[in-house]
């Protein structure tokens, strides 16, 4: 069962995937698709080569290249996916409150739950470092650079964009 | 020529050009903003200056940007712009090492000695350069994709099975998007915003920042910063002595880097990446490269800063650009009803030769800015992870962004940072990915005319007959053959030390 936490395993199978993908479109046109069907093909080579080398090390009897998830490993990938999730739901409000304002969230609420260590003195940068960023930000990329950003669409209205 | 370098030196056009160099360092600083979206914006500016110091304001922008791309890429491990894709892979690992200054100053000064030398080549060798270039035709063009190709061999890691498929999914995913044949829609699973395809600089981010931000979150409970900054009096000399330790390296990475920059279409990432190749090949202790050797970061920059002045000759003699912001500036001197090529060459040689030393101290203002503000940048690296990981998602956002003004980009950059970081754990390393990514729309728009050149005689006519070709091939051929060959040697190297410590350890076993 351990071989199948086999970094070379779990790469085949990451492959397989991927030329998968890369596999369900497709054309008669070899100048359209020769290009990306060369580069599928090589995918499924090495993801076949890599499932070669973990069956001719399990018949040598050679130990596999497992992969290992310390008990800080999970802990570490817990605040990954916490801090994933805050950026996805930044993306998916951003719309609706505006660039800035949902920006401005996602720093906020990022910086403070990566604050581990609560202080009074901790908490205060990781609320005002977010508030001068935003700010910074604003200024440059929308007052030099022009970069049209989304708008509020939840409140147009209030003209809180 | 000398009429040129009287005006350039001008403390107007000086100060214009100063002011070009400023703006260069933000915009190459900030990921997602590029040396031609940078000279773009400040087009209409220069109107209201003489049309000298105008383009020496964008031409100072655009050196600038070379150098600075190199700023993030360094500390942070995110490429400013793809020419600083290949000053990454050394850099990053000196930062973390504590040398994060002298990794910035060397990108400058190697920055400066590669302007120099491209403008140089702009001033001196523009008509004999540019009669080799116009050789390179579709077929040429695809094979030195693949030979910049076979640089995966230097960053592969551990493994160059994960190194090859690193770079097929990189170049499958510049693939996605209407093709360069029949204009068909490819991979774009009924997603519009898929049709126009990847944005190239949203993938970069995806492949570099964003597995650097969650590697930041996983360090947390681990270290405070991403190293310890140790400020040294007289680094920027010591380091600058380094760098010039090695001129037969200095001078391969310029040729490397002058010579690619005059191919249209090739630009300042290509000539990084096959000048970091080939100074890995070249070096007779490879063993640092990748884990913060200084030689990595200066071939590198080097090269990308001799094809900025570069990509302006095939401009001035055949009005061809060879580069995006060199079509920028085409257009500014156009919009002024001046039309770049041999005419203007001939008509105006005065500005082209102001642009040309323009140039050249562009690298010289960027050099002592530059080397100014290091100790300040590289302090950077003292803002605590907690602070730093959600800022650089910030401006990751922003720049994945601000380049098309997508907000699907943003979700592509997202989606892609997800992936490389989980298959970083797996034995990937993002350079080759992110090498797909940038050869990708070389190789195959040149393949595709290849093979319509190919329809009217035969592929092996087309693709392997031609002096450049056959160099061209042989070289890739060898770049191959010498990374199997160093790959066995390493392996036999590290056999023969183990079975040492072996024998040396059997002893003190036996007594016990």
């Amino acid at each position: 069962m351990r071989r199948f936490m086999d970094r070379d395993l779990l790469t085949a199978l990451v492959l397989f995937g991927v030329g998968a993908v890369f596999s369900a479109d497709g054309g008669d046109e070899v100048k359209d698709w020769i290009f990306p069907l060369l580069a599928t093909y090589l995918v499924f080579g090495i993801a076949a080569a890599l499932v070669a080398l973990v069956a001719f090390r399990a018949i040598a009897k050679r130990l596999p290249d497992i992969i290992h998830l310390t008990p800080e490993d999970r802990i570490a990938y817990f605040d990954v996916l916490v801090f994933f999730l805050i950026v996805l739901a930044y993306v998916l409000v951003m719309y609706g409150l505006g660039f800035w304002l949902s920006s401005l969230l996602m720093l906020l609420l990022t910086s403070v739950y990566l604050t581990l260590d609560k202080t009074r003195k901790n908490v205060g940068l990781a609320l005002v470092v977010p508030v001068v960023a935003c700010v910074a930000a604003y200024l440059v990329f929308t007052h030099v650079f022009y970069v049209p950003f989304p708008e509020a669409t939840w409140w147009r209205g209030l003209g809180l964009g | 020529m000398i009429e040129g370098l009287m005006q350039a030196l001008q403390p107007s056009y000086l100060l214009w050009l100063t002011v070009g160099v400023m703006i260069g360092m933000v915009v190459g600083t900030l990921p997602g903003l590029t040396a031609t979206m940078g000279t773009a914006l400040l087009v209409p500016f220069t109107f209201a200056l003489p049309t000298g110091a105008g383009i020496a304001m964008l031409g100072g922008l655009y050196v600038c940007a070379m150098f600075s791309d190199a700023i993030p890429a360094v500390l942070v491990n995110t490429p400013g712009t793809p020419a600083a894709m290949a000053t990454g892979f050394d850099g990053h690992p000196m930062c973390l090492q504590g040398r994060g200054h002298e990794a910035i100053v060397a990108a400058c000064f190697s920055s400066a000695l590669g302007t120099i030398f491209g403008a140089t080549c702009y001033l001196l060798l523009a008509w004999p350069m540019i009669a080799v270039a116009l050789k390179f035709g579709p077929p040429e063009f695809f094979w030195l994709g693949v030979f910049a190709l076979t640089i995966i061999g230097s960053l592969a890691g551990d493994s160059i099975l994960k190194g090859l498929a690193g770079g097929a999914i990189g170049l499958l995913i510049s693939s996605v998007g209407i093709s360069h044949g029949n204009e068909v829609a490819r991979f774009t699973f009924g997603v519009p915003e898929l049709r126009g395809g990847v944005s190239l600089v949203a993938g970069l981010i995806g492949v570099f920042a964003v597995p650097q931000v969650l590697s930041m979150v996983t360090q947390l409970r681990q270290k405070e910063f991403i190293a310890e900054y140790k400020s040294k009096s007289g680094e920027t000399w010591k380091t600058i002595k380094k760098v010039l330790a090695h001129p037969v390296h200095i001078v391969r990475s310029a040729v490397i880097g002058s010579f690619i920059g005059i191919l249209p279409g090739a630009g300042s990432p290509i000539a990084a990446l096959v000048s970091y190749n080939e100074a890995v090949r070249w070096s007779k202790d490879k063993s640092q490269y990748g884990k913060g050797d200084l030689r990595g970061v200066t071939a590198s920059e080097i090269a990308n800063n001799a094809a900025a002045p570069a990509a302006m000759i095939p401009l001035v003699t055949l009005g061809v650009p060879g580069s995006s912001p060199a079509a920028v500036i085409a257009g500014a001197l156009m919009l002024r009803g001046l039309n770049p090529g041999p005419e203007l060459f001939q008509s105006d040689g005065t500005l082209i030769f102001t642009f040309g030393w323009s140039l050249l101290l562009a690298g010289i203002v960027t050099f002592i800015l530059g080397s100014l503000f290091a100790p300040a940048l590289a302090r950077i690296i003292q803002i605590p992870l907690r602070l730093l990981a959600p800022l650089i998602m910030l401006l990751a956002m922003i720049g994945a962004y601000a380049i098309r003004n997508n907000i699907f980009d943003v979700y592509f950059m997202l989606g892609l940072g997800v992936f490389v970081f989980l298959i970083k754990r797996l034995g990937f390393h993002p350079g080759p990915i992110g090498l797909g990514l940038i050869l990708g729309p070389i190789i195959e728009p040149s393949l595709v005319q290849a093979l319509y050149i190919a329809d009217a005689s035969s592929i092996g006519q087309v693709f392997f007959t031609g002096t450049v070709n056959i160099i061209l091939i042989a070289l890739s051929v060898f770049s191959i053959a010498f990374v199997v060959w160093s790959n066995r040697r390493e392996r036999a190297q590290k056999r023969t030390s183990a079975s040492v410590v072996g024998q040396a350890a059997a002893p003190v076993g036996s007594t016990e």
